[in-house]
């Protein structure tokens, strides 16, 4: 598969996950810490966050920042 | 260390004095620990840009956690805030600095001979495109030519084809990321209202691709 054949399913990918309401990064970021705990205690973060776990499929920059925030959390220190 | 409560953490900081450096201090040996692992992704820490990257970040996170402390709820942990806080600063940095040299202009030129996007759509020069195949490269095409503005395909083909960090597009355009989201989230609304305009949807067209 070339460039721009994975550019072009990609694109399709982020049209059909798109939702006519979506968090923006701030709303996100605003909850990144609660929903990061929520994950590490085993709740029932997925429902709790659709939205936010929406938002991280398609951010890649906050998915970056949530998996580093992650990272760090998961390491007792 | 001392083990602070959260209600501990924000009354330490809340006010010059002796409290509020012991607790500055402590907090700054926090952020240093996790930043390794923060960046373990992108950096090691015997990387030589490591050392001078946290000392600015540890630097940076104490700040943004004085000025915003009022904003603190309290929902989570004290410490998981302030890591949220570094991480971002972190990212912002690290990205800003592998980004430097990139200008937006030279990554969303279109190739010579390609309409805009071209790049999403390049592979219709190939004659085993078959007839279905065609008609929706054509209509996508028009989809994203008559739909989207010049603003929305400059940030899509930054972001989406090039992979370049929101917060970078988003200083180049003279906006923030944010705005740029939403700018983006309009730009898939309307792509895929055009899809469906067209009797198509996104699934339809990758499933068209996939068989090809």
């Amino acid at each position: 598969m070339d460039q721009s054949d994975g550019a072009m399913q990609k694109l399709m990918q982020m049209i059909a996950r798109t939702q006519q309401q979506e968090l923006d990064c701030g709303e996100v970021f605003a909850v990144l810490d609660l929903y990061a705990e929520a994950l590490l205690a085993g709740e029932n973060e997925k429902e709790q966050f659709a939205l936010v776990v929406q938002h991280l499929d398609l951010c890649r920059d906050c998915l970056e920042e949530y998996e580093a925030l992650l990272r760090v959390l998961e390491t007792k220190h | 260390m001392t083990e602070r409560s959260n209600e501990q953490w924000v009354d330490d900081l809340a006010a010059p004095g002796e409290a509020q450096e012991i607790a500055l201090g402590d907090l700054r040996a926090i952020v240093l620990r996790g930043l390794p692992y923060a960046l373990s992704k992108w950096l090691t820490p015997s990387d030589p840009e490591f050392e001078s990257l946290s000392e600015e970040v540890a630097q940076d996170t104490l700040l943004r956690v004085l000025e915003s402390l009022h904003t603190f709820e309290g929902r989570s942990k004290f410490t998981t805030w302030v890591h949220k806080i570094a991480v971002r600063i972190a990212l912002t940095e690290l990205r800003r600095k592998r980004w430097r040299d990139v200008s937006l202009d030279e990554l969303t030129e279109n190739a010579p001979g390609q309409g805009p996007l071209g790049v999403l759509t390049a592979h219709v020069a190939g004659p085993e495109v078959v007839a279905e195949q065609s008609d929706m490269i054509a209509h996508l095409q028009r989809v994203i030519s008559e739909k989207l503005t010049e603003k929305q395909r400059e940030a899509l083909i930054a972001t989406r084809i090039h992979g370049m960090p929101m917060e970078e597009v988003a200083r180049r355009m003279g906006t923030n990321r944010n705005a740029l989201y939403k700018l983006l989230h309009d730009a898939r609304l309307r792509l895929k209202t055009g899809l469906e305009e067209g009797g198509l949807s996104p699934e339809d067209v990758m499933a068209a691709f996939e068989a090809g």
